[in-house]
C-alpha cells in the first residue's frame, strides 16, 4: 500500500512538472484501512463497520495550521458517510464525473455476510479508490464537504446539516424519464467515439474481471489441493519414519515447499480477490459514472434541440403570415371573415405575438446553447480528466499486479530452491 | 540431473530433422495432443533465445517468422498441422522415458543417438506404430532396440510375457506393464486417432520402463523366456506353445518355487489351499506359533519363524504405502485438472489483455489527430504496458501447460507404476502365504492320520489281547467265556468313544482350512468319513481289513511326510528368494519416491523461474515506459 502511495505522489510530482492545468494543486495520500465492526447506537438494531481514513496532504488548509504535511490526519467513517459525501458532490458538481461508490450490496446484508473479512476488505479497498479519485479531481478535492469529511472530528453534527441540505431533486428524475426515449439529433463525433471507446473498455474490463473471478476460484481449489497433498505427504513421512531417515527428511523438506506454495497461492489469491478485482470493478463503475455524465450532457443538448425546433416552427409560421394567406388556412380565414373579425388586424396581432415569442425564444435558445455548449465543454474536460485518472489507475493496478506476481513467484522460488538444495 | 523444461523440447525439435521421414506413412501420431510441439516451442524460443541450440539444418522446424509476430498466435498452433507433423512425430519418438524406470542408476539414454549404447544393459523402444504381423494382420507394434537388434512385439505379447514370467518366477516381483484398455473407455471413446496415439505413446513409455526394469532384475534377465522375447528370431506364439511354458504346472504351488518347470512327483500331489483362506492367514499363523503342544511334524525351521515378523512388517508397510499413494495419485490428478483449467484462464487473460492493448492502439491515432491533437492521449503510454501483461499471461499459460504435461510422466506415471509394483509385491506375498497354508493342510492331515493310525493299532493290540485271553478262556471254562465276551464290547466302546472324540477334535480344527483336492492321488477327503464310519465299522472290520488299512495309513503317512518336507524346503526357498525381492522393492520404493520428489522439484522450480523471469521482464519494461 505504501508503495502505491509513493507511486501516487511521484506521478503527481511529474504532472506538476509537466504543468498540466487540469491537475489539482495539492496532492493527497489517502489510505482507508482497518475496517472494524462497531455496535450501533442504542436506537438502531444492527452494528456497522467503521473504516479508518488516514490522510496526508500538502494542502495547509487541511491542517488548520495545526501541523504540516508530514503528520497524518486520521478519522473514522462508515459507509453511509461516504455515501453522503458522494451524494453531496453529485449535487454540487453536476458537470463532474463523480467517482462511484461500491454497491450497497443488499444481498450481503440479507445473508449476514456484511461483517466478513472478505467483504469489508474489498469494500475498504474500493472506498479508498473512491476517495483517491475525488482527491485527484481538480474541483472536487477543493470542495468544502470533502475537507470536512476528511478532517472533521465532529462529523456527526456536520452530517445532520449536510443531510438536510441534500434535497431530493424529483424534477430531474421525471425530466430524465421524459427524455429517456429521445435521442440527440446531432451527436458530436467526439462523443460517439468516446462512447464507443468506453463501451469497448467496459466490455474488456468486464471480461477480464470475470476471468479473474474464475482464476481466484481455481486458485482456491489449487491451494486446497496443496493442503491435501501436504497431509498425504505428512502421512507418508510418518510411515517412512524409522524405515528410511534420509527419505523422511526429504519428504519433510518437500512438504515444507508444498506448504509454502499453498500459503503463497493463498496470499496471491487474496490480493487478486481483495484488490485487483476490486480495482477492475471500480473501473467499470467509473466508466458508468462517465456515461451518466454524457447522458446528462445529452439531455441539455436535447433541451436545446427541442427549443431550436420550436423556434424554427415559430419563424416559419410568422413568415407564412407575412407572405400572405397561405392556401392551407383558407377555410379558417373564411370562417373568421364570416364571424366579422378583421382579418388584417388579427393577422398583425398574430405576427406581433409571434415576433415577441421568437425574440424570447431566440434569447432562450442562446441561453440553452450556452448551457449545452458549456456543459459539453465541461464534459470533455471531465472526460479528459477521467482518461488520465483511468490510465493512471490501470497503470498502477497493473504495476501492483506484476509486483504481486513477482512477489509470489519469488517467495515460492526461494522455498523450492531450498527444497532442491536439500534433496 | 540439472533439467530445464525446454531443453527437452528443443532437442526433440532438433531431432525431428534427423528422423527418417519415410516412416511418416504409417505414422500414428498425426495430430497428437502435443500441442506445444510446434507453435509454443517457437514462442518460448523467442522469449528465451539462449535456449535455441538446434542445428541450422533443422528444416522441419516450423518456420518461426510465421509465429514470432505475436506470442498470442502460439495458441493456434494446431492450425499449422503440416509443419508440426514431423515435429510431433519426433516428439513422440524421443520422449524422455528415463524418469520412469525404477532403477537407482537412471540409465541416461542419449536421445539423439539411440545407437550409441554404452553396454548391453541398454534397452529402448524406439518406435511404435502400425505393422503387419506374419499372418498379415494389422496391429500396433512396438519396436524394441536391444543389443543392436530390432524386435517388434505387440502389446498382447508383452502381456503374455509378463504372465509367463509371473508363473515362472513366483517369488520375484515382476515389473508391471500398462493395464489393458478398459471396456469403459471403448464405450465412451470410440477409437479416434488422437486418443489412440495418446494411449500408444503412454504405453510405449510404460513398456519401455517395463523392459528396463526387467533387465535390472537378474532372475528375469537370465530367464530363457525373456531372452527369447528379446530375440527377433523367435516367434512369440511359438515360444508360448513350447517348452518351458507348456510344461508349467497349472498352479505354482505344485512346483518347486525356484524351478517350477521341474516339479518332483511329490509336488504334483500337494494340496492347493483356496485363495479365500488367505484372509485367515494371520490367525492361522498366530495359532501355529502359539500352539504349545508341538508334535515333531509341526516344527517349522527356526528361520521361517524368525523371518515372519519381517514379512508382516513389509506387508503392513506396503499396504499403507498403497493407501497413501492412492490418495496421493487422486490428489495429483485433481490438482492437474485444476491447474489445467487455470492455465486455460491464463490463456484467455492473455488474449484479452492483448486485445485490450490493440484496441487502444488502434483507437488512438484518430482521436489524437482530430480533436485533442495537442494533448497526448494518456492511454498510449500504457498500451505497451498492457501488452506486456498479456504477454506475461501467454507465457505463463505456455509454461504451465508444459508443466502439466510433465505432471504426466514426472508424477502420474511413476506413481502409478509404484502402485502396480506394490500390487505385484502383494502377489509374491500371497504366494508365500499360500505355501504356508499348504503346509498347514499337510500338517493337519498328518496329525489326523497319525491319530487314526495310533487308534487303529491300539484297537488292534487290544483285540489281539482279547483274542489271546479268549483262546485262553476257551481252554478254561464256559462261564469264563461269557465273562470275557462281556468284556470285549466295553473295550470297543471305550475305544470308539476316544476315537470319536479325537475325530471331532480334528474336525473342529479342520474347519478352518477346508481342503479341496483336485487331481492328487491321495484321497484326502476319505479321512473324515472313515473316522466317522469307524464307530460302526471298526467292530465289523475283519482282521485283514484292519491290517490293510493300517498298512495304507503308514504308506500315506510316509508320503505325506515327504510332501511336508518338500513343502518346508519350498518355504525356505520362497522365504529367502521373495524376501530378497521384497527388500529390493522396499529400497526401490524409497528411491523412487525420492526421485519423484527430486524430479518434481526440478521441473517445478524451472516453472517458477520461468514465470518469475517473465514477470520481472514485464516489470522492467513497464518501468521503462513509466
Amino acid at each position: 500500500m505504501t508503495d502505491k502511495n509513493k507511486d501516487d505522489s511521484t506521478n503527481k510530482a511529474k504532472d506538476k512538472v509537466r504543468g498540466n492545468p487540469q491537475k489539482p494543486l495539492h496532492w493527497f495520500e489517502i489510505i482507508v484501512s482497518d475496517p472494524q465492526k462497531r455496535t450501533g447506537d442504542p436506537g438502531s438494531s444492527s452494528g456497522y463497520v467503521s473504516y479508518q481514513i488516514s490522510t496526508k496532504t500538502n494542502n495547509a488548509a487541511f491542517y488548520d495550521n495545526r501541523g504540516n504535511s508530514e503528520s497524518i490526519i486520521v478519522v473514522h467513517r462508515r459507509y453511509s458517510d461516504l455515501l453522503l459525501l458522494h451524494d453531496i458532490l453529485l449535487n454540487e458538481f453536476p458537470t463532474c464525473i463523480i467517482p462511484p461508490l461500491p454497491d450497497k450490496k443488499v444481498f450481503q446484508y440479507i445473508a449476514g455476510d456484511r461483517f466478513s473479512q472478505r467483504f469489508t476488505q474489498k469494500r475498504c479497498h474500493s472506498l479508498q479508490n473512491f476517495l483517491r479519485r475525488v482527491s485527484l479531481h481538480p474541483d472536487l478535492c477543493q470542495s468544502k464537504v470533502f475537507k470536512t469529511f476528511l478532517v472533521s472530528k465532529d462529523w456527526e453534527s456536520h452530517r445532520k446539516v449536510l443531510q438536510d441540505s441534500l434535497q431530493p431533486s424529483k424534477d430531474e428524475v421525471t425530466d430524465a424519464f421524459m427524455n429517456a426515449f429521445k435521442t440527440v439529433h446531432k451527436q458530436n463525433e467526439e462523443f460517439t467515439e468516446i462512447r464507443e471507446k468506453s463501451d469497448k473498455l467496459d466490455r474488456t474490463v468486464t471480461k477480464i474481471d470475470k476471468l479473474f473471478h474464475k482464476v481466484v476460484k481455481k486458485n482456491d481449489s489449487m491451494s486446497e489441493d496443496y493442503t491435501k497433498l501436504g497431509t498425504n505427504l505428512q502421512e507418508l513421512q510418518e510411515l517412512v519414519t524409522g524405515e528410511n531417515e534420509e527419505l523422511t527428511g526429504k519428504l519433510k523438506i518437500f512438504n515444507e515447499g508444498v506448504t509454502q506454495l499453498s500459503y503463497g497461492l493463498q496470499d496471491l489469491t487474496k490480493y487478486l480477490d481483495y484488490e485487483y478485482i476490486v480495482d477492475l470493478k471500480d473501473l467499470e463503475h467509473y466508466i458508468d459514472s462517465m456515461r451518466q455524465l454524457i447522458k446528462l450532457k445529452d439531455q441539455k443538448q436535447i433541451d436545446y434541440e427541442a427549443l431550436s425546433d420550436y423556434l424554427t416552427r415559430s419563424i416559419k409560421e410568422k413568415n407564412n403570415l407575412i407572405s400572405g394567406y397561405g392556401g392551407s388556412n383558407f377555410f379558417a380565414n373564411k370562417l373568421e371573415e364570416l364571424a366579422g373579425i378583421n382579418q388584417e388586424a388579427s393577422r398583425r396581432e398574430k405576427i406581433n405575438k409571434l415576433e415577441s415569442k421568437i425574440a424570447s425564444l431566440t434569447g432562450e435558445l442562446e441561453n440553452a446553447k450556452r448551457v449545452a455548449d458549456g456543459f459539453e465543454q465541461a464534459c470533455l474536460k471531465e472526460i479528459d480528466h477521467f482518461e488520465s485518472v483511468k490510465t493512471t489507475e490501470i497503470k498502477q493496478s497493473l504495476g501492483s499486479l506484476t509486483d504481486h506476481h513477482i512477489e509470489f513467484y519469488e517467495r515460492i522460488l526461494e522455498a523450492w530452491e531450498k527444497v532442491d538444495e536439500s534433496l | 540431473m540439472d533439467y530445464n523444461i525446454f531443453d527437452g523440447l528443443h532437442e526433440q525439435q532438433s531431432s525431428g530433422s534427423e528422423m527418417d521421414l519415410s516412416e511418416e506413412d504409417n505414422n500414428p501420431f498425426v495430430g497428437t495432443h502435443h500441442l506445444y510441439a510446434s507453435g509454443i516451442g517457437t514462442a518460448i524460443g523467442e522469449a528465451r533465445p539462449e535456449n535455441i541450440h538446434s542445428p541450422p539444418s533443422s528444416s522441419s522446424l516450423p518456420s518461426s517468422p510465421a509465429h514470432s509476430s505475436s506470442a498470442g498466435s502460439s495458441r493456434a498452433s494446431t492450425t499449422s498441422s503440416t509443419s508440426s507433423h514431423a515435429v510431433v512425430e519426433a516428439d513422440a519418438e524421443t520422449e524422455p522415458f528415463v524418469s520412469l524406470s525404477m532403477s537407482t542408476t537412471t540409465a541416461t539414454i542419449t536421445k539423439n543417438a539411440p545407437h550409441d549404447t554404452n553396454g548391453t544393459e541398454q534397452i529402448q523402444i524406439i518406435d511404435a506404430g502400425d505393422f503387419k504381423d506374419p499372418w498379415g494382420k494389422h496391429a500396433i507394434g512396438y519396436v524394441i532396440l536391444y543389443e543392436n537388434n530390432k524386435i517388434i512385439r505387440r502389446y498382447s505379447e508383452f502381456h503374455s510375457l509378463k504372465q509367463s514370467l509371473a508363473r515362472l518366477l513366483p517369488t520375484i516381483i515382476i515389473p508391471p506393464i500398462p493395464s489393458k484398455h478398459s471396456l469403459f473407455k471403448y464405450i465412451w471413446n470410440p477409437i479416434n486417432a488422437t486418443n489412440d496415439s495418446k494411449i500408444i505413446s503412454t504405453r510405449k513409455k510404460m513398456l519401455n520402463s517395463f523392459l528396463s526394469n526387467c533387465l535390472k532384475i537378474q532372475e528375469i534377465c537370465n530367464d530363457t523366456i525373456f531372452r527369447k522375447f528379446l530375440n527377433p528370431e523367435y516367434n512369440w506364439k511359438d515360444v508360448l506353445s513350447s517348452s518351458p511354458i507348456i510344461i508349467l504346472p497349472l498352479n505354482n504351488l505344485l512346483a518347486p518355487p525356484l524351478n517350477p518347470t521341474k516339479p518332483s512327483p511329490l509336488h504334483t500331489i500337494l494340496p492347493i489351499p483356496s485363495n479365500s483362506s488367505l484372509k485367515n492367514y494371520n490367525s492361522i499363523w498366530q495359532q501355529h506359533i502359539t500352539m504349545k503342544s508341538h508334535n515333531e511334524v509341526s516344527n517349522l525351521p527356526i528361520e521361517i519363524v524368525q523371518n515372519e515378523p519381517q514379512f508382516t512388517h513389509i506387508e503392513n508397510l506396503f499396504q499403507n504405502y498403497k493407501r497413501i499413494i492412492t490418495h496421493l495419485l487422486k490428489n495429483i490428478r485433481s490438482n492437474k485438472s485444476h491447474f489445467h483449467s487455470l492455465s486455460t484462464y491464463f490463456a484467455e487473460l492473455g488474449a484479452y489483455y492483448n486485445a485490450f492493448s490493440l484496441e487502444n492502439d488502434i483507437a488512438m491515432p484518430n482521436s489524437g489527430q482530430e480533436h485533442r491533437g495537442n494533448s497526448k492521449n494518456p492511454m498510449l503510454e500504457i498500451v505497451s504496458h498492457i501488452e506486456k501483461i498479456g504477454h506475461s499471461f501467454d507465457i505463463i499459460y505456455i509454461s504451465s501447460e508444459i508443466l502439466i504435461e510433465k505432471y504426466n510422466f514426472i508424477l502420474e506415471e511413476p506413481i502409478n507404476e509404484l502402485l502396480q509394483f506394490l500390487n505385484e509385491s502383494f502377489k509374491v506375498l500371497n504366494f508365500k502365504k499360500l505355501k504356508f497354508l499348504q503346509y498347514k493342510i499337510l500338517e493337519k492331515l498328518i496329525i489326523e492320520k497319525e491319530t487314526k493310525l495310533a487308534n487303529l493299532t491300539e484297537i488292534e493290540n487290544q483285540l489281539q489281547k482279547i483274542n489271546e485271553s479268549l483262546t485262553h478262556s476257551t481252554i478254561l471254562t464256559d462261564d469264563n467265556n461269557t465273562d470275557t465276551k462281556a468284556v470285549e464290547p466295553t473295550f470297543v466302546k471305550k475305544n470308539i468313544r476316544s476315537l470319536s472324540k479325537s475325530s471331532s477334535n480334528s474336525n473342529s480344527s479342520g474347519h478352518q482350512s477346508e481342503i479341496r483336492i483336485g487331481t492328487s492321488k491321495l484321497n484326502y477327503k476319505t479321512t473324515t468319513p472313515t473316522m466317522n464310519l469307524n464307530k460302526l465299522e471298526i467292530k465289523q472290520l475283519t482282521k485283514q481289513e484292519r491290517s490293510k488299512q493300517i498298512k495304507q495309513l503308514v504308506q500315506d503317512l510316509s508320503k505325506l511326510k515327504d510332501c511336508l518336507s518338500i513343502c518346508v524346503s519350498d518355504m525356505l526357498e520362497i522365504n529367502t528368494s521373495s524376501y530378497n525381492s521384497l527388500m529390493h522393492m522396499y529400497n526401490q520404493i524409497h528411491l523412487t519416491v525420492a526421485r519423484i520428489l527430486k524430479l518434481f522439484t526440478t521441473s517445478f522450480k524451472a516453472w517458477i523461474k520461468e514465470c518469475l523471469e517473465n514477470w520481472k521482464l514485464a516489470k522492467s519494461q513497464i518501468d521503462q515506459v513509466l
